[in-house]
């Protein structure tokens, strides 16, 4: 049956794999589509299944031709299937990134191929082909504009200097609309792409912060792979997403409890991060956060210090105002935590700490 | 002989002496003789007084024993009929509760084995809620870890 949904989309493939093409074999360009294949196809079965998505066109359907990966999530919750592909875009980025063929150029010291990715949402239909059932594909696909603005964008990727993961307008809009996702993006870029005649706003990925990047990779891809993300960083011209993804995986880490050893080079990281990213105010926020909640580098001024420069850069920025507001409670600067919890409460009334901390004030009063 | 005379005056005033004063202690002895025989005369009264206590007292406590004797012999006797009458009851009870167990009994001898595998099946049960348990914890401790990564992840 024939259905208007509203669906995710997202388009991913080899960066320069055309001029690779020139210069490798073609059994040593056909082993390097083998190894981003089967690295894609790990990745994107293990994170649909382990998230609960069905499948056979039901929720989802994704597909792997050449040096592409296309995935389409449309299980009904938008902010969940949006959640979704972020993951999937930064799982991928990191998976190629560690993969086989990868660890070799990075022995030579040579730079990393890289993921391009592309991700939109927007209206679909949602049908099954008469074509594809005489096929013996009797299972849903979906077809829609959303779908061609996605490849545009994923062709602009190239373009990108952080996470080189490109989202479209409405994915945009959307995701400044979800409580759930904790992720930066660019200034818009209007681009006009060939067939569509008109420009169209896309904004590049500058942090995307999730607990589960790391934990929910395949097994088969755990081993090894944080001292693989610790070796990448340490070579020349480091992609600034894997600084980002590695801090988090180290606040993990460290708020589990039993990982104090990690703080120092959590805080070094971080800082060598701050000189290597154009996009700073989430390392200034990390580095606020290793400061006010770790145990060997805990030093509360010097955290106020690091989530005054993110409010500078941002001043609305709900997360630094909410830990000054806490450190300032701590050092017994009353008046200042009360009227940086009013700030809160100003940009967002239902902020549920910061109603809960003017109403003891009150209370004290 | 005037010599002779002499000696024999002494010895005869000598035994004249003696035997007057054997006579006085005599007479001595004998007042004492009588002294004693009064106080043996006193003494077989009193100690015929004291028998005459004695045997009255004897008679009273003889009484007195009899009488606790018999009063004992009747709580014994009622003692022993009661212990007769619960011996018996007791009997009875055991009959009955013998009667009424022994289908029971029978059962559960027939139903050992039964038992035994329905124990298992317990132990089986029990091992398996347990593991429900441990693993529903370990749920739980998973849940709280999400909780508190995904408030780190908007708090970041």
């Amino acid at each position: 049956m024939k259905e208007t949904i509203i669906a995710t989309i997202l388009f991913a493939d080899l960066m320069s794999s055309t001029e690779m093409s020139k210069n490798l074999t073609l059994h040593e360009y056909d082993e390097m589509i083998i190894d981003f294949q089967s690295t894609m196809y790990e990745v994107t079965s293990h994170h649909l299944s382990h998230y609960g998505y069905q499948g056979k066109g039901l929720d989802s359907c994704w597909s792997i031709a050449g040096d592409e990966l296309c995935v389409f999530l449309y299980s009904g919750a938008v902010s969940f299937d949006m959640r979704n592909a972020l993951l999937i875009a930064a799982k991928i980025k990191l998976a190629w990134l560690v993969s086989a063929f990868n660890e070799r150029i990075l022995k030579e010291g040579r730079l990393v191929s890289r993921v391009g990715v592309g991700i939109n949402s927007g209206k679909v239909i949602k049908d099954v082909r008469d074509w594809r059932v005489k096929m013996g594909e009797e299972q849903p696909t979906i077809e829609g504009y959303a779908i061609n603005v996605a490849k545009r964008i994923e062709s602009s990727s190239r373009e990108g200097s952080a996470y080189q993961v490109m989202i479209g307008d409405s994915f945009y809009k959307r995701c400044l609309e979800s409580s759930s996702i904790n992720a930066s993006f660019s200034s818009p870029r209007s681009l006009v792409f060939k067939g569509l005649g008109q420009k169209i706003p896309v904004y590049e990925v500058e942090s995307f912060l999730n607990f589960e990047i790391v934990p929910s990779m395949p097994v088969s891809m755990q081993n090894g792979l944080l001292d693989k993300m610790q070796y990448a960083v340490t070579q020349p011209m480091p992609e600034p997403w894997i600084f980002i993804t590695l801090l988090r995986h180290y606040v993990s880490l460290i708020a589990s409890g039993g990982h104090e050893y990690l703080e120092t080079h959590a805080v070094e990281l971080a800082k060598e991060a701050l000189e290597l990213l154009e996009y700073k105010t989430i390392i200034y926020s990390f580095l606020g956060w290793f400061h006010a909640y770790g145990k060997s580098v805990r030093n509360l001024e010097v955290a106020l210090d690091y989530f005054d420069k993110s409010l500078a850069v941002e001043p609305r920025n709900e997360a630094a105002l909410l830990h000054k507001a806490r450190i300032m409670e701590v050092m017994g600067k009353t008046d200042t935590a009360r009227h940086t919890y009013e700030e809160i409460l100003y940009h967002n009334h239902d902020h549920p700490e910061a109603r809960r901390k003017l109403a003891q004030y009150r209370a004290v009063q | 002989m005037a010599g002779g005379s002499y000696i024999d005056i002494i010895l005869l005033l000598l035994i004249v002496i003696s035997i007057i004063y054997g006579i006085m202690m005599l007479k001595k002895v004998k007042i004492k003789i009588l002294e004693t025989e009064k106080q043996i005369i006193v003494l077989k009264k009193y100690l015929k007084d004291i028998f005459n206590n004695l045997e009255k007292k004897h008679v009273s406590l003889k009484e007195v024993f009899v009488e606790k004797i018999n009063e004992l012999d009747n709580k014994v006797n009622e003692l022993s009929k009661k212990s007769n009458t619960i011996h018996e009851s007791n009997q009875n009870l055991m009959a009955e509760i013998d009667n009424k167990t022994r289908p029971l009994r029978i059962s559960i001898s027939e139903n050992e084995k039964t038992v035994q595998r329905i124990a298992q099946a317990n132990d089986r049960e029990i091992a398996n809620l347990e593991k429900q348990v441990n693993d529903f914890s370990k749920e739980i401790q998973r849940m709280k870890d999400d909780i508190r990564e995904r408030t780190i992840d908007l708090e970041l």
